[in-house]
């Protein structure tokens, strides 16, 4: 008996050292996959009863991941800026607030290219407010605005909107394996959020996924091993995931349409809380990089799902598109390479679209 | 292939070593894993979600 037990003690001590002794080398070899290691959300958030995740204040690191590594700085309400905001407008500059996902915060670009940032959109008259949090839906934006965007003494409140997966996130409780608020839509919206808790066994599966190289890599290697059987075995078609997809007009999956009203229905909320606090509203669509590296005409198909409800509720919106689609044309790409995000050329671009308002003009898509 | 698993077998369980066979295993399948995570379609799906 005690022999078998101490075979077994020795067994597992072989598992936890092979294990450690994988992570040692990982971290030390400089391989692309290792350097992924760490999503954006489990350095800069944390856990947040209201929001799911909430973006960690007071911070300075460089952000590590597929092909880049920039600096990231978070102020002291953790809104991604190299400055601190104050409530009221002290310098009666144009003050702009942005709300948005990762676009918005910035994945992927360093703290000095950040269309948010002076040193990027140039204009000294113009303050913006970077409320942007990698992976948040409309309703986290929503509920963000509303805890804090509406303390701030703005002019313009401008939403930034993914189109290819801002529905998506909007219609799930959980996103990215982390617990989400959400709403849904019977006779008018009822947030649910009793199910975002912070369970001490969640917490510590999530710091190993968003820390470990080997988990990262087991992850990763599992995931493209399913991707890779469905591929060759699945009965759907090919397996590309529909980020990756150019999609031409009409090209909507019956999920993306079934969110649509849900999430106007969000955007509506958003623009009377931000009307009723004395700003203007707007929607800039975010371009669809598939679409745009390939040089399509249109954006993604659910710009044209979504303008027709949008014109309907007299919600402003913009779509910079044919800029980006123009910045490809002259070999320009405004995207990272190894994801969807911005690069500075995109952050240039979208910068002008939200300072310039004449610009802007010139690219509504809204009646 | 076969051959150099069965005397892997052999070995640890001659010399009753088998506290090897995590290390062997973990470190083939690890292995493996790597080789499909590299040139990752996925990897931006997993970190990027937002």
């Amino acid at each position: 008996m005690k022999k078998a037990l101490g075979n077994i003690l020795l067994i597992l001590a072989s598992i936890v050292f092979t294990l450690l002794a994988a992570e040692a080398v990982l971290r030390i070899v400089p391989l692309d996959i290792a350097g992924s290691a760490g999503g954006d959300r489990g350095y800069f958030s944390r856990f947040d009863p209201e929001l799911g995740w909430a973006p960690l204040p007071s911070v300075e690191q460089y952000h590590v991941g597929d092909g880049f590594s920039v600096a990231v700085r978070q102020n002291a309400m953790g809104l991604r800026a190299s400055q601190e905001h104050a409530f009221e407008d002290n310098a009666n500059q144009r003050r702009i607030l942005v709300l948005g996902d990762s676009y918005v915060w910035g994945y992927g670009a360093d703290q000095e290219d950040i269309f948010t940032e002076p040193s990027a959109h140039g204009d000294d008259n113009v303050e913006m407010i970077n409320l942007g949090v990698s992976g948040y839906g409309t309703d986290q934006e929503l509920l963000f605005y509303e805890k804090l965007g509406k303390q701030f003494d703005v002019n313009e409140v401008v939403l930034a909107f993914t189109t290819y997966n801002d529905i998506l996130n909007n219609m799930f409780a959980e996103q990215y394996g982390y617990q989400k608020p959400y709403f849904t839509d019977e006779n008018g919206l009822t947030l649910h959020d009793d199910h975002v808790v912070d369970r001490p066994a969640r917490r510590i599966g999530i710091w190993f996924r968003d820390n470990s190289r080997v988990v990262a890599i087991a992850e990763t290697g599992f995931l493209n091993v399913k991707y890779l059987w469905l591929s060759r075995f699945g009965d759907d078609e090919p397996v590309v995931h529909p980020r990756d997809r150019v999609l031409g007009p009409g090209a909507l999956r019956p999920i993306d349409s079934q969110g649509v009203d849900l999430t106007v229905q969000l955007i509506k909320r958003l623009r009377d809380e931000v009307e009723a606090a004395g700003a203007d509203f707007s929607l800039v669509f975010i371009p669809y990089k598939p679409n745009v590296l390939a040089l399509q005409a249109e954006d993604h198909p659910l710009v044209t799902a979504m303008t027709p409800a949008l014109s309907e509720a007299s919600i402003d919106c913009y779509d910079p598109y044919a800029m980006f689609v123009e910045a490809a044309r002259d070999g320009a790409s405004p995207f990272n390479e190894g994801d969807n995000h911005f690069n500075a050329k995109g952050h240039e671009i979208f910068g002008k679209v939200i300072t310039d308002r004449q610009l802007r003009e010139t690219i509504g898509v809204c009646q | 292939m076969i051959e150099l698993l069965s005397d892997l077998w052999g070995f640890m369980r001659e010399r009753r070593k088998f506290w090897l066979a995590p290390i062997i295993i973990i470190a083939v399948l690890l292995g493996a894993l790597l080789v499909f995570a590299q040139g990752s379609v996925v990897a931006p799906f997993i970190y990027t979600l937002f």
